[in-house]
């Protein structure tokens, strides 16, 4: 079996320096959140084409706000 | 078998909308890009069906107080679906579990009977809006229907919250070594 010395010296002193100031030990990977981990291509789902008939409503008016200590 | 002390889950039916109702099965609509900027009078729209979670809350969906006019809901993948990329794997659901993939959220699997669910994923990518009264007319035509409960619907917005307000810096603090 090959063993492999590696100097951790330098960070056992820092992990004896945060002890010492009672911070828990950083963790080890760098980048623990994926932010940009996505779905590339959605699951297979049934699909289809509709045809619509569009009707112009006017444009939307906001919903009235009532206020609430009056409720 | 013990009904466990804090359920995921629920069966309600009827058009009464909660964030964390699942609906299997409901059509979402996609527009044609070249509608945009040109007054159609018809036009060829995209369905696609999607089982979908409601994100919005609860007190803007109360019947005859309605506070919104369109409904938000996300994405719900089922584990078995997904079968490519990261998420196929085990380590990747468990990064999923743990918060370390900020646009996913893993929901448990439902043991109700007759509505069996396997372990879920919601998408926080894949967002829409469809008009309350449609929801609530497929809410009622789809029967029974599954609905996440308190504090793991909570938990779900959270996160929701969570991935929506993220920031990146252009320039960050160098990290300390």
């Amino acid at each position: 079996m090959k063993v492999e010395l590696v100097d951790i010296s330098d960070e056992m002193a820092l992990r004896e320096s945060d002890a010492v100031a009672g911070v828990s030990p950083a963790p080890t990977d760098e980048d623990l959140l994926d932010w940009d981990a996505s779905i590339e291509r959605p699951p297979a789902r049934p699909a289809g084409i509709i045809q619509v008939k569009l009707e112009y409503a006017g444009r939307s008016k906001p919903i009235p706000v009532t206020d609430p200590a009056s409720e | 078998m013990s009904t466990p002390a804090y359920p995921w889950y629920q069966l309600v039916s009827g058009d009464d909308i909660e964030p964390g109702d699942i609906l299997d099965a409901c059509p979402v609509f996609l527009p044609p890009e070249d509608l945009a900027g040109h007054p159609f009078t018809t036009a060829t729209f995209r369905w696609e069906e999607r089982d979908v979670i409601v994100m919005s809350q609860s007190c803007d969906t109360v019947k005859g107080r309605e506070k919104i006019s369109e409904v938000l809901l996300c994405a719900v993948w089922k584990r078995s679906e997904l079968t490519e990329g990261h998420l196929a794997t085990n380590r990747g659901m468990e990064e999923a579990r743990r918060g370390n993939l900020p646009g996913f959220h893993v929901l448990a699997e439902c043991t109700l009977p007759g509505f069996l669910r396997e372990v879920s994923v919601v998408d926080f990518r894949r967002v829409y809006s469809l008009p309350l009264a449609f929801v609530r007319k497929q809410a009622v035509v789809s029967g029974n229907r599954v609905r996440l409960l308190p504090p793991y619907r909570e938990h779900l917005s959270q996160a929701f919250a969570r991935f929506f307000m993220r920031v990146g810096l252009p320039v960050d603090v160098p990290p300390f070594k």
